[in-house]
């Protein structure tokens, strides 16, 4: 039995959304376990919004991660939950990396409070937004394909 | 195993409560919140929250009696006063003077960061009999295990960077790393104190 090479991509695409289901579960999970204002006070470290809008994505985030999580695990609406899920990641990159270019000593936020931001941390990022970027891709391109 | 583990887990914060500290506690230590500030006298941010949120925790909350607040050491490597400043404030608070020299060492923070005149600015709030007593207490294993102790405390949180925050209610403990809004702190502490 051999495995063509689509079917090899689809097995990657399905293990890595999978993966990174579970990863914004988790990171929804830990937020939620926790006072909404810790959460709120690492997005504040990040002087960018104003704090009206600082307390609304503190509230409301987790929850939408927790959704896309569960719903990328599943499979369904794959096409727009991947996507989502990429543009989220690359936003969360973008941010870290600004911060991390600016010598900013913050608290990352990204699964509760107390982790600094570094290079371990960009590269874990950066290796979720690799691999939400390729699931996006994966489910974009197998929309395209005629029946 | 698990009842070990859970009495553990019910006893750390009183552990962690402990009078191991002189000086440098304010409030009542029965409290339903501890708040540990870690901090570096060299350090702007730390300088920032003393300033600006520290006096109205302190009139909100520890003088009401609902945060028993801990004010520890923690200086940083990169700082080459910290170390120096922390001992002297130490000593300080060996004769009731931890306020006052911490006080007056964020307040000039910016002046012997550069000069390296830690002594001379503690020495202004001190009597010429206290100056000489906490000179002599510098190197006084109990002042330097005290400083070592926090650093321990610290890097057990782990204590990343100053100023942190700890908040301890009941079994659980939030870690708030750098400076942060007094508005958020307050929304906090006051949903903890519902619970």
């Amino acid at each position: 039995m051999t495995f063509s090479r689509s079917n090899t991509l689809r097995i990657t695409a399905l293990v890595l959304r999978i993966v990174l289901g579970a990863v914004f579960v988790y990171a929804a999970w830990l937020k939620l376990h926790d006072p909404w204002q810790m959460f709120a006070m690492s997005i504040d470290s990040y002087q960018l919004l104003p704090m009206w809008a600082v307390r609304m994505v503190a509230r409301t985030l987790p929850w939408v991660e927790l959704l896309l999580g569960i719903v990328l695990m599943t499979g369904f609406w794959l096409r727009i939950s991947a996507t989502a899920v990429a543009l989220m990641l690359l936003v969360f990159f973008s941010l870290i990396v600004r911060a991390w270019a600016k010598g900013m000593e913050i608290s990352c936020g990204c699964f509760g409070p107390g982790e600094a931001i570094s290079w371990k941390t960009m590269l874990r990022d950066g290796s979720l937004l690799a691999a939400a970027l390729f699931v996006a891709a994966v489910s974009l391109v197998r929309r395209r394909k005629p029946a | 195993m698990k009842l070990f583990a859970l009495a553990l887990a019910l006893l750390l914060p009183s552990m962690a409560a402990a009078p191991d500290v002189m000086g440098n506690a304010f409030g009542n230590p029965n409290a339903p919140i501890m708040m540990e500030i870690f901090s570096d006298f060299q350090c702007p941010a730390c300088k920032n929250l003393h300033d600006n949120a520290l006096p109205e925790i302190m009139r909100e909350f520890v003088t009401p009696g609902k945060v028993y607040l801990v004010q520890r050491y923690f200086p940083l490597q990169g700082h080459p006063y910290g170390m120096l400043s922390a001992a002297y404030v130490c000593a300080a608070s060996r004769v009731g003077k931890f306020e006052q020299a911490s006080n007056v060492l964020f307040a000039t923070q910016q002046v012997w960061s550069g000069t390296g005149q830690v002594e001379a600015t503690v020495n202004t709030v001190l009597t010429p009999i206290e100056a000489k007593k906490v000179k002599s207490l510098l190197n006084d294993p109990s002042v330097q295990g005290q400083i070592q102790h926090d650093l321990e405390v610290g890097r057990s949180v782990p204590v990343n960077q100053t100023p942190t925050i700890l908040v301890t209610h009941g079994v659980r403990r939030y870690p708030i790393a750098g400076v942060t809004d007094l508005g958020l702190l307050r929304s906090f502490l006051n949903d903890l104190l519902k619970k």
